[in-house]
């Protein structure tokens, strides 16, 4: 079983390869995702004329996403283009120190991840980028939406979100699209790196899992697990916990990001 | 009328005993009883870097008379580890090492904490200390995402021996992965002096393998939803705490263990084989320590404190007496005693005699009660006498009828046998007892008396003359019936 898995992974990843030659080092496509309902892992609201907030449904509109994270070599051209955020000018306000940490200069990717995520953006380095484009950061919902990808392969989801937390960070990250895409057509959604979303930090899961401040009540109640979609979906607590960890101007080496439009 | 005023008059003197014991209490140690609001008003003076260790080891007793600002930092790492020979697993742990570094700070101190979290790490955390009074135990004030630090500070009013774990979502994967630690506050006057003092801490761990499976073994999420641990372990990994890594001391001198359960599940039958603990502050309270304890419970998050005088040399076992999981999950540490043998305390095997039971003295058949069948011909006894020998002979004779030297004679080719079926039933249905000799080899040992019906004896004495190059005679139940030896 593991085996079959394994060849099948081999083989997208010669795949992935000929096609990244085929595509250069140009913007990635983009994919279409039809509207829908979908029910977020957080987020308690109330219905019409209740009072009593729950897990409901919200529906999504349709939008647009980046096939895969935005690599570096992208990165590079936004910078060549908008020297206000190159490592050395940008502003303190909106990165932290870490902005572009393994980049060793303004206009040098760090070597061997030209086709890898860029990570320590921060969330306004990563807005300017999609902004450039014409574009904005997806939002939680519909990042988690494309995610779910209409419910095919979660398992998949979950192991391969399980197996990268235990995976001791690389050297160098992998260059996007080397795994197999999910349903809509969406490459390293899990397993490569996290990424931000437009509004991160609103629908956070507080400042911790069980929630003993009386702050986010409204969003998380009670002890523990209480007010989640599936309190057994541990990678779902992780990637609201890492967004919840979060402040705009910060940058980590694990964390990048891809665009998304309104269609 | 005059009931009432009775019970009246009884309660108030029930009132004023009481009020007396209590006011005695509270004067016999008062710094035990020191209150939480009192600890909360202490003046803290100064401020100190806190000495922070790695398990087995324990800062040095405080011996600071006053409450003072005390700085800790913790350094949060996701790092590759061992867990057993051959398996690895990537650990998320306070300062390197699971368990976390213990930290150990006064009744009154005022503690300044500093979460650091790795740039290189993957995950957010923050830490929920047990010490503390306040939201998540201070995981409300310290999530931290990888490549920053938080700081809180938090006044250390409750005395006792706490755990503190990381709080962040989803929690059980967090500790699950090697998130845990001591934190000691030690009550004003301290702890009563010890010659050593050690840190000890029992975890469960779920690998997407079994236990012993080679490799770096990814968190499996299902076998911890279940509770299926496929390690437990002291000290964060198989054998962390034996061989040349076990923990030592010497007779004659009092030791300490500061244990703690990381969990995230498993409660701990906390025991050291070969040790009473003198004195145990049960789940790390303060107050009220017992005494001449076999085994004290460690609940997942939470701890206990353990003395104990070494008093006989020798190796001890710690173990969780839960003992499946001493010995195929790993719950094992040692703690070699060096020292001169005291024969009093423990005097080691003196004498290696042959039991007799009392009573009748016989060995009573397996289900008594049951009639044997009837074999209808050899071939039919020797098979059932196969089963009877395997059942009650076997053990001594040994399977294939060739005994053991010096303590049990052949039954095979055996010249005891020759001599006639008569002394050979006599001594199975009677008993055997002194010095015997067969194939020209002197025993001198005990057979119990055989409580088995007339069939099953004629069977396996058949079975016997007709196994190993015996002289092939048949037994039948009438020669047992003749030959019995007569009850004494």
């Amino acid at each position: 079983m593991r085996r079959a898995g394994w060849s099948i992974f081999w083989g997208a990843a010669i795949f992935a390869a000929s096609q990244v030659f085929v595509a250069g080092a140009s913007c990635g496509e983009m994919v279409r995702v039809p509207a829908g309902d979908y029910l977020p892992f957080f987020k308690l609201s109330a219905g019409k004329g209740q009072t009593k907030a729950e897990n409901r449904p919200v529906t999504v509109r349709a939008f647009v996403l980046d096939e895969a994270p935005v690599t570096n070599t992208q990165y590079l051209d936004f910078v060549r283009a908008h020297p206000e955020w190159r490592r050395s000018q940008a502003k303190a306000l909106f990165v932290d120190r870490h902005y572009l940490g393994k980049w060793p200069g303004d206009l040098t990717p760090p070597e061997g991840e030209a086709q890898s995520p860029v990570t320590n953006v921060s969330w306004f380095a990563a807005q300017a980028f999609c902004e450039a484009r014409g574009l904005r950061l997806p939002t939680t919902d519909e990042w988690e939406y494309a995610l779910a990808d209409a419910g095919r392969g979660q398992q998949a989801v979950t192991q391969i979100s399980l197996d990268w937390f235990s995976a001791p960070n690389p050297p160098r990250l992998a260059a996007v699209r080397r795994g197999l895409p999910n349903g809509y057509g969406f490459y390293d959604m899990v397993g490569l790196v996290w990424e931000w979303t437009l509004d991160f930090s609103s629908a956070a899961t507080g400042t911790e899992q069980r929630n003993t401040s009386s702050k986010d009540d409204a969003q998380f109640c009670g002890g523990g697990a209480a007010g989640v979609r599936d309190p057994s979906d541990y990678p779902a607590f992780m990637r609201y916990a890492s967004r919840a960890s979060l402040k705009a101007a910060y940058s980590q080496d694990n964390l990048g990001f891809r665009c998304a439009g309104d269609t | 009328m005059k009931l009432r005023t009775k019970g009246a008059s009884r309660l108030m003197a029930y009132r004023v005993f009481a009020s007396t014991v209590f006011a005695s209490t509270v004067l016999a140690s008062p710094a035990w009883c020191a209150s939480r609001d009192e600890n909360a008003a202490d003046k803290i003076i100064g401020e100190e870097k806190a000495i922070l260790t790695d398990a087995p080891n324990v800062p040095p007793a405080i011996m600071r008379k006053n409450a003072t600002k005390v700085v800790v930092h913790i350094e949060v790492k996701e790092v590759e580890g061992r867990l057993a020979d051959g398996v690895s697993y990537t650990f998320w742990t306070f300062g390197g090492k699971v368990p976390g570094k213990f930290i150990r700070v006064r009744e009154g101190d005022l503690i300044e904490m500093h979460l650091d979290n790795h740039p290189d790490n993957k995950m957010p955390h923050n830490i929920d200390l047990h010490a503390v009074n306040g939201p998540g135990g201070g995981a409300a004030a310290s999530l931290t995402a990888p490549g920053h630090s938080s700081v809180f500070s938090f006044k250390a009013t409750n005395p006792g021996l706490y755990v503190y774990h990381c709080a962040t979502a989803p929690v059980a994967m967090h500790v699950a992965n090697g998130m845990y630690g001591l934190i000691l506050v030690e009550p004003k006057e301290g702890l009563p002096k010890v010659d050593r003092e050690y840190y000890v801490m029992q975890s469960d761990f779920y690998t997407k393998g079994p236990n012993g499976e080679q490799g770096l073994q990814p968190f499996s999420m299902v076998k911890a939803i279940d509770e299926r641990p496929d390690y437990v372990v002291f000290n964060g990994a198989v054998g962390s705490t034996t061989g040349d890594k076990a923990l030592t001391g010497n007779v004659g001198e009092t030791m300490r263990l500061y244990v703690g359960d990381g969990g995230p599940n498993l409660t701990s039958s906390f025991h050291v084989i070969g040790q009473i603990f003198d004195t145990v502050w049960a789940e790390g309270n303060m107050s009220t320590p017992t005494h001449n304890v076999q085994t004290t419970m460690v609940p997942a998050g939470g701890s206990a404190i353990a003395d104990f005088k070494l008093t006989v040399p020798g190796t001890f076992i710690l173990v969780d007496h839960s003992l499946t999981r001493a010995f195929n999950r790993g719950a094992l540490a040692q703690l070699k005693v060096a020292g001169a043998e005291d024969k009093m305390i423990y005097s080691g095997k003196t004498d290696d005699l042959v039991y007799l039971p009392e009573g009748a003295g016989a060995r009573v058949a397996e289900q008594p009660g049951r009639a044997a069948p009837a074999a209808k011909d050899k071939a039919e006894r020797i098979k059932a006498g196969e089963g009877i020998f395997a059942n009650n002979c076997a053990a001594c004779h040994q399977p294939a009828g060739q005994g053991v030297a010096d303590a049990f004679p052949p039954l095979a080719k055996s010249d005891y046998l020759k001599g006639g079926k008569a002394r050979v039933i006599k001594a199975v249905t009677g008993g055997l007892e002194g010095k015997v000799t067969v194939n020209g080899k002197n025993y001198d040992g005990v057979m119990p008396a055989w409580d088995l019906p007339d069939e099953d004896i004629a069977n396996v004495l058949t079975y016997v003359y007709n196994s190993w190059g015996n002289s092939g005679e048949t037994v039948t139940p009438d020669d047992i019936k003749a030959g019995r030896a007569k009850a004494n």
